[in-house]
């Protein structure tokens, strides 16, 4: 019932609800622009929330980030670029159907999908997140062992052609975490003499650096590409024949991206991906896909939003980010000197029904913003470049100064900038440095707690049920991409063999 | 089709094309390879530095026990990459255009200006000097730009979050 009597309370309080609007707002406006994503600019926000007080801090973050999923599909289908990674689907029917003149009725099966979406997984983090904790706060030393391993192990798929790459940047970004004084023994470790990194290496300037400053060396290369805009029309709603045409396709994208939210490490990017293919092999005219079919805007935006929540779920239970923005979300509750995963329940209940509330008001206030204002939002897309970039790195650069106030964090954030650059340039995603970074300090202090538990006996580990399950999971999280691949491969041959014959 | 952008997974190379610098002998991610290999080697190499652990403390794992753990899966996971990369053709690299190069150094330059004449004067040197590296011919705009902006930041940051800005070796 705590759930009813935060959403009353947030509604009649007018700084909540301009906090939760100022999110939504800026979410969509960071999720138009491409090239800023929601993890950018959570990450960018981070610092000016610090002092806040935690509720209307993490409301915000919160209520960006489902917004900014969101957002990315006007651009996608108003000028194919789309603004966020998990509206590269959204474009693939988007634009066609823009360029056919029905870019209001792209718009509106988007902005209906996104919002169905992002409430459904609202209503899933409501019902799991609590269920989560409780049997996690049985969890000991070992189980968050086996867990944070499988969170790392999930990094395999994030994206399915680099897996291999994907978990060295999630090693690599485990390794900085080692930075700093061992928390055991006190030995310093990495720390080169420098007073401020016995701490560690923040993770504040890392994520701005690898997200925003290569980025801006992204858009140095691409400046000579120029977006051919289509000029937007008043949003519609879908019609009735609309809706029936894509209930089906929206209900399982719900379920899809819920699902593949709450695992470790994957997002709205991939469950897009699977909607959109889903939607195409259950639907009746597959040639119409990739040529303006709205079951191919609807299937990729109803699992996005709904990864969203459900990306959540293991933030907020477990401690372990469903995302890379729930990184920064997980990260900013630390900032604010709370401790995510089980206990949070019990110590900050009104925090967490507050974030629940945050995104269900978020996801409603997009809907509104969306079908009033996708046309106005469209034309953030005419900031010029040269003026945009400069003042991302800006901000950047003072963002990461503010937060302990020294020029250490603004040289790590720039070296992470142009690491991230050549990161990008060889295949290898920030994201997965992000994660490794959060969960380091988990699977370091979680392994050692457990040898002392065990007495440096490793078999022990393999005496409990919940660690067992969690290698079994690391395990298919590790080998399951190269294994789909090898079958899809397989596949294939088989059925070029058929057809020869 | 304008407007497309989008970011491969193997970095800038064309991997798509069989036809493509089938016969290359230096992969991609050979070099990549080789750099992290040499840099885990020297990770491996710093660990060896670390403090003696006093003996009262020296029940559990040693400090530098679980970097090393982390340069071994590294260094297989390269190994990994690079003999899946043997397996793979790969297409001409692209090059980098001077104009990252250009920025990349104009970003070091900013922030080492940031130690010597403060934060405000220097980012108003780089609101005035990306966009003009940037083709930006609008002067006036971007003079309007570089005068707007850091005030809009120094309002923000030093005057409602209560922010100490740098100020600089000759103003500090």
């Amino acid at each position: 019932m705590e759930i009813f009597s935060t959403l009353a309370s947030i509604l009649l309080d007018p700084y909540m609800l301009l906090v939760i609007l100022a999110g939504t707002v800026g979410g969509v406006l960071v999720g138009v622009l491409p090239g800023l994503s929601s993890t950018m600019a959570t990450a960018l926000l981070l610092p000016f929330t610090v002092t806040m007080e935690p509720i209307p801090a993490i409301s915000l973050l919160a209520a960006l980030y489902c917004a900014g999923t969101y957002g990315g599909s006007i651009t996608a289908i108003l000028i194919n670029a789309p603004g966020a990674p998990p509206a590269a689907a959204t474009a693939l029917d988007g634009y066609p159907m823009a360029v056919r003149g029905e870019a209001g009725r792209a718009l509106g099966i988007a902005t209906v999908s996104s919002t169905i979406g992002g409430v459904f997984s609202v209503l899933v983090l409501i019902v799991a997140a609590p269920l989560l904790a409780r049997i996690a706060y049985k969890f000991g030393a070992p189980e968050y062992f086996a867990l944070a391993l499988f969170g790392l192990s999930m990094l395999a798929s994030i994206s399915g052609k680099s897996s291999v790459k994907n978990l060295i940047g999630g090693a690599f970004g485990v390794l900085i975490a080692t930075v700093g004084v061992d928390f055991t023994t006190g030995v310093e470790r990495f720390t080169f003499g420098f007073p401020e990194l016995t701490e560690g290496i923040h993770f504040i300037p890392v994520m701005i650096g690898l997200f925003g400053g290569s980025e801006l060396l992204t858009q140095a290369a691409s400046l000579n590409v120029i977006y051919k805009r289509i000029a937007s029309v008043a949003v519609r709603l879908p019609s009735r024949e609309d809706f029936r045409k894509v209930r089906g396709v929206i209900a399982r994208s719900c379920g899809i991206g819920t699902f593949i939210g709450i695992l470790p490490a994957e997002g709205g990017t991939v469950a897009a991906m699977v909607a959109y293919n889903e939607a195409k092999r259950w639907s009746k005219d597959k040639a119409e896909f990739g040529n303006g079919a709205i079951e191919g805007i609807a299937g990729p935006e109803a699992a996005n939003n709904a990864a969203t929540g459900g990306a959540m779920v293991p933030t907020l239970a477990l401690g372990i980010p469903g995302s890379a923005t729930t990184a920064v979300i997980l990260g900013a509750l630390m900032v604010h000197g709370l401790r995510p995963g089980p206990h949070l329940f019990n110590e900050q209940p009104h925090l967490l029904y507050s974030i629940f509330v945050a995104m269900l008001v978020a996801n409603v206030m997009f809907m509104g913003l969306g079908m009033l204002g996708a046309k106005v939002f469209a034309r953030v897309t005419l900031i010029p470049r040269t003026f945009l970039w400069p003042s991302v790195f800006a901000l950047a650069v003072v963002g990461s100064y503010a937060l302990t106030q020294s020029m250490l964090d603004v040289w790590v954030m720039l070296t992470f900038g142009l690491l991230g650059f050549l990161f990008r340039r060889y295949g290898f995603s920030p994201a997965p440095i992000i994660m490794g970074l959060i969960l380091g300090e988990l699977v370091e202090n979680s392994l050692k707690q457990s040898l002392l538990i065990f007495d440096h006996n490793w078999l022990l580990f393999f005496e409990r049920p919940i660690v067992v399950m969690f290698f079994v999971l690391t395990l298919a999280g590790l080998f399951g991409p190269f294994l789909y691949q090898h079958l899809v491969s397989g596949f294939m041959k088989n059925r070029r063999g058929t057809l020869d014959e | 089709m304008s407007g497309e952008r989008q970011e491969s997974t193997h970095g800038d190379t064309d991997t798509s094309s069989p036809a493509a610098g089938g016969g290359r002998w230096l992969h991609s991610d050979d070099v990549a390879g080789v750099v992290i290999l040499v840099f885990v080697g020297v990770v491996a190499a710093i660990t060896t530095t670390f403090d003696e652990v006093p003996a009262a403390l020296s029940q559990g794992i040693p400090p530098e026990q679980f970097p090393r753990i982390l340069v071994v899966v590294i260094a297989l996971l390269v190994v990994t990459m690079i003999v899946q990369s043997r397996l793979r053709r790969e297409g001409p690299r692209k090059r980098v255009p001077m104009m990252v190069l250009f920025t990349a150094c104009l970003l070091v330059v900013f922030v080492v200006l940031i130690d010597w004449i403060g934060m405000m004067a220097a980012m108003l040197g780089f609101c005035v000097a990306l966009p003009l590296l940037w083709g930006e011919k609008r002067f006036l705009w971007v003079g309007l730009y570089a005068a707007l902006f850091p005030a809009c930041i120094y309002l923000l940051f030093s005057m409602l979050l209560g922010v100490r800005l740098p100020l600089g070796l000759f103003m500090g």
